[in-house]
């Protein structure tokens, strides 16, 4: 526009000039004629449609010149909200993760298991069933099947590599109906059953575990559960994914029927059509049996593992939330503090006639340049936190966490955090500041304390923020405390196993199939192999099978020294079946009675723990006692108890573990005897050696594995005790969560100091000639300090109480990381309440103890 | 050179019109047409003539386009609009009246 004027201006004079005016003087008198550029410009401004980009242009222009002029508050605020909305964004899009996962199949969600409900006793075929199914919603939907082995890991092998892998039997339509692509390879087997059943489509974790990445999967050879299998394609593992949550898919033939039933169902067919075709099917299979239609129904249940949040997940939105509304609360601090200072320069602009609509912009235009700023910087923080969560998350963190990732909704709640900054603290302030009165204003800066109301504001928003700091800062205490203890192995031993497991190694083994039915072998047998031959090996202390018993009906019976037999109501499902070398193998010391002895007894015999044995028999001792580990009427073997064990937990520990516990029976064990056998099935089973090294488990691993290998069906997997436990994964999960609301604690932290900082040294700008006539006066700095932090120390105290009990409410969302008492320990926070307040008022005399060296002359005089 | 009159309030708007009814101009250009059809009567205010032109480019009136002068200036050149032609027949009718008003009132005796 201004181009334009200038250009008339040049015109007019050259005109002039053509009627004989001398150049300067042609273009004065256009000037003058003109009159001023900048005045016609916004008077054509008023006018036009421009007007309103124009004006907007010159708004940013002078919110930048403002900004510009107070670069700290700019780059704090900038950075504040910025980090606020970082985290936000970053714990958004690890929950998008969860809520939207990655599972590599076409449309997951119309995917089902198609789940049998009836009473077991009843007569309906299973096998009818599948067929039935197979003929009704198979014509019309995608149907196929698969089996899993459960959560159990099987050993896969290839040359010198051995893997644990989890591994299902599917049909062979199994991945064209579920929609997978392979990485490498096909992934349905040949159409005649011994390449069939000889197929196996692979995970890319086994892959990478069992192969270079140089060498070609398809095609080769594995070992899996003893049998051989051929390689014919790969996919990725999807964990939220159930079907592919697996490292192996064999194919099973024709014949065998597949528990899991899954459906998919086609475009145009709705869940409540195939519904309804179930229940008429169930409903004829009912029939056909003679059973009651109501009590046999098909039930479909997704496939695609729901997220439900649980406590931990909102401890991490509140988290996030917190952190922005202490941004927020702190930046509206700032932003009204300056605007309050900034009242002369407002009340200028006032009186010469800004409305107070044009104020508000001005300010929330200020604001609205920092959150832009502040968005675009947070995206990239997002980004890198993202990736930083990616590489730091560690594998095994279970279902509390996923891989973030971005997408268009992480931008979309970027964007609705920032203009949440804006209005909080861009729209609010400004509206306050710009109700201010003059007289008030003037009053204020005389130095009578007319900012009092202000400061009670700031006081307010004060205590909002401690209050929201405090939780995360107890939670981060709290986690670093459980990350230091699952580090610290004495106080695992202690505290929670009662064993050392540091010497100790799990070792997996298989049981062949069965090649007749009914096949069975004796457990007695193979125990007294499996263990003679790892007893063989240099480094080995001694080892022992560790299987499991079931107790029938909750109950189990006792005999008393009078002989009489005593039913004792005990939720305890299972016991120990062990061999002897047990109690050696874990290092468990004897308080009554003694061990199992070597040598095969037809009489079984049993070991109890210490609490076991004082719940059962509270006046008597427990050795010599009968124990039958079901109802008295039952035919269940009863066993003979000849010793009772301890443990190495503290009384404490011990204590602890007994009021969290279901039942008041512990531990219960019983050796093997000659009667107990191993039902061989049609698939390979699995069978559990521990053994105790001299040192060095690491060191006994190879040799363990040759050695038990020939009375393996497949390769042993051999684990280090502590792995098997999960205690290496327990520690880096709580090292990593420790690590996140660590995080969260010091940005929520650093932002509340800031703003205490920031309030008391306002505070101080606002009484300074107050602080100068007391100090004139002979006031002492003590005195002087203590007044001006003394306002500061009841908000902290209120921000600190109202913390308190917003840590009581919310602790709870990360209990589960935590041992319960932890939750109760009164001393704990009581002792973070005071660091925190230390803490905040140490940020609030920084600025007073500066106030005290104010010349009182200078600030007079300056009045 | 006679004596040059200021604008009559209500005025400015009738004359941009008929100046650029005449054919497109530049901003300085209507001014000179407007002075030299009212032979040096007329002077038009530059502070009343862009806020002029921008009021009527905003009611669609007239508009404007960057172009370049014979003389390879850079300059903005108004144009009359259909619009803007009605408008012109208006404003001309209504200053009729007006003025065939005021001449009755001024020659009563």
């Amino acid at each position: 526009m201004q181009a334009e004027m200038r250009l008339h201006v040049e015109l007019e004079t050259e005109e002039l000039v053509r009627g004989g005016m001398p150049l300067e003087e042609a273009r004065r008198q256009a000037a003058i004629a003109f009159g001023g550029l900048q005045r016609v410009t916004e008077d054509a401004l008023d006018e036009g449609s421009v007007r309103w980009l124009d004006g907007a242009r010159r708004d940013v222009r002078i919110a930048m010149r403002a900004l510009l002029r107070q670069k700290t508050f700019a780059i704090t605020a900038t950075l504040a909200m910025a980090l606020a909305i970082a985290v936000n964004t970053t714990m958004f899009s690890m929950l998008d993760g969860m809520i939207n996962p990655t599972v590599g199949v076409r449309e997951p969600e119309r995917v089902f298991y198609i789940q049998y409900f009836g009473d077991p006793r009843h007569k309906v075929d299973f096998a009818a069933s599948q067929r039935a199914i197979d003929a009704t919603v198979g014509t019309r939907d995608g149907y196929t099947g698969i089996s899993g082995n459960g959560n159990v890991s099987t050993a896969a092998e290839r040359g010198g590599h051995v893997a644990a892998a989890r591994v299902a039997r599917v049909r062979e339509n199994f991945f064209p109906t579920l929609g997978v692509t392979p990485l490498a390879g096909r992934l349905t087997p040949g159409s005649d059953l011994a390449s069939s059943t000889s197929s196996i489509v692979i995970s890319a974790r086994l892959r990478a575990a069992l192969f270079n990445e140089t060498e070609a999967s398809v095609g080769a050879s594995i070992i899996v559960d003893g049998e051989t299998y051929t390689v014919i394609g790969v996919v990725e593992r999807f964990e939220a994914f159930d079907p592919l949550d697996y490292d192996a898919w064999t194919f099973a033939p024709p014949n065998v029927v597949l528990s899991g039933r899954l459906v998919r169902l086609q475009t145009g067919t709705t869940l409540e059509q195939t519904q309804q075709r179930l229940d008429v099917l169930a409903a004829q299979l009912a029939l056909a049996a003679s059973e009651p239609t109501k009590d046999t129904r098909f039930y479909l249940k997704p496939v695609l593992r729901q997220f439900h949040a649980n406590r931990f997940h909102y401890a991490l939105i509140g988290s996030g939330l917190a952190i922005l509304l202490v941004a927020c609360t702190n930046l509206a601090n700032l932003q009204l503090a300056r605007g309050l200072t900034r009242g002369a320069e407002l009340a200028v602009r006032s009186s010469l006639g800004a409305s107070r609509r044009q104020i508000v912009t001005q300010l929330v235009l200020e604001c609205g340049l920092l959150s832009a700023v502040a968005l675009g910087l947070a995206l990239l923080f997002a980004v890198v936190g993202n990736a930083v969560l990616r590489a730091t998350i560690p594998p095994t963190v279970g279902e509390f966490v996923v891989q973030p990732h971005g997408s268009w909704r992480m931008v979309a709640v970027a964007s609705l955090a920032a203009v949440v900054c804006l209005l909080a603290i861009g729209l609010l302030p400004a509206i306050r500041v710009s109700r201010i009165d003059l007289n008030a204003l003037l009053k204020g800066r005389a130095g009578t304390g007319a900012h009092q109301s202000n400061r009670r504001l700031y006081g307010l928003l004060v205590v909002v923020q401690i209050a929201l700091t405090l939780p995360l800062v107890c939670a981060a205490a709290l986690l670093s405390r459980e990350a230091a203890r699952t580090a610290d192995m004495q106080s695992l031993v202690h505290d929670w196993l009662g064993y050392d497991p540091t010497p100790l190694v799990h070792v997996g083994l298989t049981v062949p199939k069965a090649t007749t039915p009914g096949q069975m072998i004796s457990l007695a047998d193979k125990t007294d192999e499996v263990v003679s031959r790892a007893r063989t090996v240099p480094g080995v202390v001694d080892a022992a099978i560790v299987g499991i018993g079931y107790t029938m009906n909750s109950a189990l019976t006792v005999d008393d020294p009078d002989g009489a037999l005593r039913e004792v109501a005990a939720p305890i499902w299972r016991y120990n079946v062990v061999s002897v070398g047990y109690f050696k193998t874990f290092g468990l010391p004897f308080l009554a009675g003694h061990g199992f002895e070597e040598g095969r007894f037809e009489l079984p015999l049993g070991i109890v723990d210490a609490r076991t044995a004082a719940y059962l028999w509270p006046r008597s001792v427990a050795t010599g006692r009968l124990i039958k580990m079901a109802r008295a009427h039952t035919d269940s073997v009863s066993f003979r108890v000849v010793g009772v064990v301890g443990d190495l937990l503290t009384p404490e520990a011990r204590d602890r573990q007994a009021a969290v516990s279901l039942s008041r029976v512990g531990s219960v064990y019983r050796l093997i005897t000659a009667r107990d056998s191993i039902p061989l099935f049609r698939r390979p089973q699995s069978l559990q050696l521990v053994v105790r090294t001299t040192g060095n488990p690491a060191a006994v691993a190879e040799l363990l594995r040759q050695r038990l290998r020939p009375v393996s069906a497949s390769t042993p997997l051999v684990t280090p005790y502590t792995d098997y436990l999960g205690i290496p994964r327990l520690h880096v999960t709580s090292r990593f969560f420790a690590a996140i609301f660590t995080t969260f604690a010091a940005l929520a932290l650093g932002l509340s100091l800031l703003g205490v900082y920031a309030i008391v040294a306002q505070s101080v700008i606002d009484r300074q000639r107050e602080v100068a006539v007391r100090i004139a006066l002979g006031a002492t700095s003590k005195s002087i300090v203590y007044t001006l932090i003394r306002e500061g120390n009841v908000l902290v105290l209120a921000g600190v109480a109202l913390g308190l009990f917003l840590t009581k409410e919310t602790v709870g969302w990360i209990a589960q990381f935590l041992q319960e008492e932890e939750l109760y320990n009164a001393p704990f926070f009581a002792a973070m309440c005071i660091a925190l307040f230390a803490i905040t008022v140490a940020a609030a005399l920084l600025p007073a103890i500066r106030a005290t060296r104010l010349e009182p002359m200078q600030v007079l005089r300056a009045d | 050179m006679p004596p040059r009159t200021d604008l009559l309030q209500g005025s400015l708007d009738l004359l941009i019109l008929k100046s650029l009814l005449l054919g497109p101009l530049h901003g300085w250009g209507v001014s000179k047409r407007i002075r030299q059809l009212s032979r040096e009567v007329l002077e038009i205010n530059q502070g009343s003539l862009y806020p002029a032109l921008y009021r009527l480019e905003d009611r669609g009136w007239i508009e404007a386009e960057w172009g370049t002068s014979p003389e390879g200036r850079k300059v903005k050149v108004y144009t009359l609009t259909l619009a803007g032609r009605a408008q012109y027949r208006t404003e001309q009718e209504q200053w009729r009246l007006f003025a065939g008003a005021v001449a009755r009132v001024l020659a009563a005796t």
